[in-house]
């Protein structure tokens, strides 16, 4: 994406590459341990696009793909711990998902570690900071997103 | 438990007259009050299927086939619909349909308790354009599609009510294995005789699914070769016209609304210009990555590798070789075997508290 990559700057002038993270977190806890991060002040990348939705058990693999195909460099599922979603079931489901599509991925050629699952609580300020921050090395090592290049997608 | 039943070839008749018979006596004597099988158009120019109530019309059956008219399974929905008259369905499907029918009975699409299922071993088919080689060439020259010679259950499981058996079977016979009470009803009413399960059978049985266990496991190795590390994907898509058949002809595809179907994915020309003018370029119809990956994440589960999608493709594209890297791994994920069980939840709809997929 053209528009990718405007944070930063290396010495000369040069624009640093930082991988793009969309977040779908859900509103209950991910979304709030988002906020906690946000007023606690915690660093972490700018690139980084939250995206509240209800529930984790939401996030139909459909979402996580289209982020990708339109220039996210990895994507993060956030949502309440086991035991305690909002909706009762809807976090183990989005385990399963996950865990389909993650196989999905890796089969055609798309490396897994770009997507995370992650249950971050809306106490867990310090655990979103840190996990996007952890996305965000590990992207780094991966590069960007190599099928963003293709002309034929 | 297994019965058997013998449905002895008569008067020179081979196997697919004798076939035809078992289904014009069930017809006849009302053990089922319709049949849906495999019908040859005149000459074996073509096949496909037919819905038959009354036994005269029978004469075109070809419960044997060696090909799969589409929409087997989907045809069964509408059949058993609510409303549609309390009439008993005997369906003759490939395994890989009945497998799909299993599938759609746990989605409530098929109602069960009025369908008894028969299905013949199945040695493999063709594409339906190539169904009149079946007829004038040898078996060696078919040219067998690859979902079937990768195929991992060529004989019907335990979801089939009766098994038309050819495996382990005497030359003068066509082997009935009733796997159900329902399937053991339907032969008796229609005059089989029964018969030990012979000692054959099952090893014949086994050699099959063994055969056919080593085919996938060598093509799953081939197509991770090819997708997972060579990065064959996206290009192997990009002959792509998005027609949607493959989502259309996928037994185990069933929503009433699809995602596909929506504004999100049909763009308007303003939203085209934009995500242009975003990307620098854009391949059109858009979305084709979209769709295949999409597709694969929401039927993979239910998914019986009967390969249809990819015979209604008109580009060719492999979509059995692409899902045979990914078929039985992600089903492996939640110990699960598409169309093995209807007991068994499709692995999408339940879970466990404990479990750890990373």
């Amino acid at each position: 994406m053209s528009t990718k990559g405007k944070t930063g700057k290396k010495e000369g002038g040069a624009k640093e590459w930082r991988p793009r993270i969309v977040g779908f977190l859900c509103t209950w806890c991910s979304y709030t341990g988002a906020d906690l991060a946000g007023v606690s002040r915690l660093q972490y990348t700018p690139e980084f696009i939250p995206i509240r939705v209800m529930c984790s058990g939401a996030v139909d693999p459909a979402y996580v793909i289209k982020a990708l195909l339109e220039g996210a460099d990895g994507v993060l599922v956030g949502g309440c711990h086991p035991g305690d979603c909002h909706y009762l079931t809807g976090n183990y489901k989005a385990r399963r998902r996950f865990a389909v599509l993650g196989e999905l991925l890796e089969g055609m050629g798309i490396d897994p570690r770009r997507v995370r699952l992650e249950w971050i609580s809306a106490s867990e300020g310090g655990k979103f900071a840190q996990t996007v921050r952890e996305m965000e090395r590990q992207l780094i090592e991966l590069g960007p997103f190599p099928l963003a290049k293709e002309v034929l997608l | 438990m297994d019965y058997a039943f013998r449905w002895e070839l008569k008067g020179g008749e081979d196997r697919q007259a004798a076939a035809r018979r078992l289904l014009h006596e069930a017809l006849r004597r009302g053990a089922v009050g319709a049949v849906l099988y495999p019908a040859e158009a005149r000459g074996g120019a073509g096949v496909a299927y037919a819905l038959a109530t009354r036994p005269e019309h029978l004469g075109s059956a070809v419960p044997l086939a060696r090909a799969v008219p589409q929409f087997g399974p989907q045809n069964l929905v509408r059949a058993t619909e609510p409303g549609g008259g309390p009439i008993a369905v005997a369906a003759v499907l490939k395994p890989c349909e009945v497998r799909a029918v299993v599938e759609l009975v746990k989605l409530k699409q098929v109602d069960p308790s009025r369908v008894v299922l028969l299905s013949p071993d199945c040695p493999g088919t063709v594409e339906l354009k190539d169904y009149s080689r079946t007829r004038d060439e040898s078996e060696e020259a078919f040219p067998i599609r690859l979902a079937c010679r990768i195929c991992r259950r060529p004989v019907g499981g335990d979801a089939v009510d009766v098994s038309l058996g050819t495996l382990g079977a005497r030359h003068d016979e066509l082997l009935l294995v009733a796997r159900t009470d329902r399937g053991r009803a339907f032969c008796e009413s229609a005059g089989a005789q029964a018969i030990e399960v012979p000692p054959a059978r099952a090893e014949a049985v086994a050699r099959a699914l063994a055969a056919g266990e080593a085919a996938y496991a060598s093509q799953e190795a081939a197509s991770r070769e090819r997708y997972a590390k060579g990065g064959a994907f996206v290009p192997a898509l990009s002959t792509c016209i998005k027609c949607m058949n493959c989502m259309n002809v996928c037994p185990v595809c069933y929503c009433k609304e699809c995602l596909f179907y929506t504004d999100a994915f049909n763009p308007t020309a303003g939203s085209l210009a934009d995500k242009a003018k975003r990307r620098g370029v854009l391949r059109v119809p858009t979305e084709t990555v979209q769709f295949h990956l999409t597709r694969m994440a929401h039927v993979m589960t239910a998914c019986v590798m009967c390969g249809q999608c990819e015979s209604a493709c008109p580009t060719g594209i492999p979509l059995v070789e692409m899902y045979a890297g990914i078929n039985k791994r992600i089903q492996d994920l939640f110990g699960y075997e598409s169309g093995r069980s209807v007991e068994e939840a499709p692995p999408l709809t339940e879970f466990r508290e404990d479990e750890d997929f990373t």
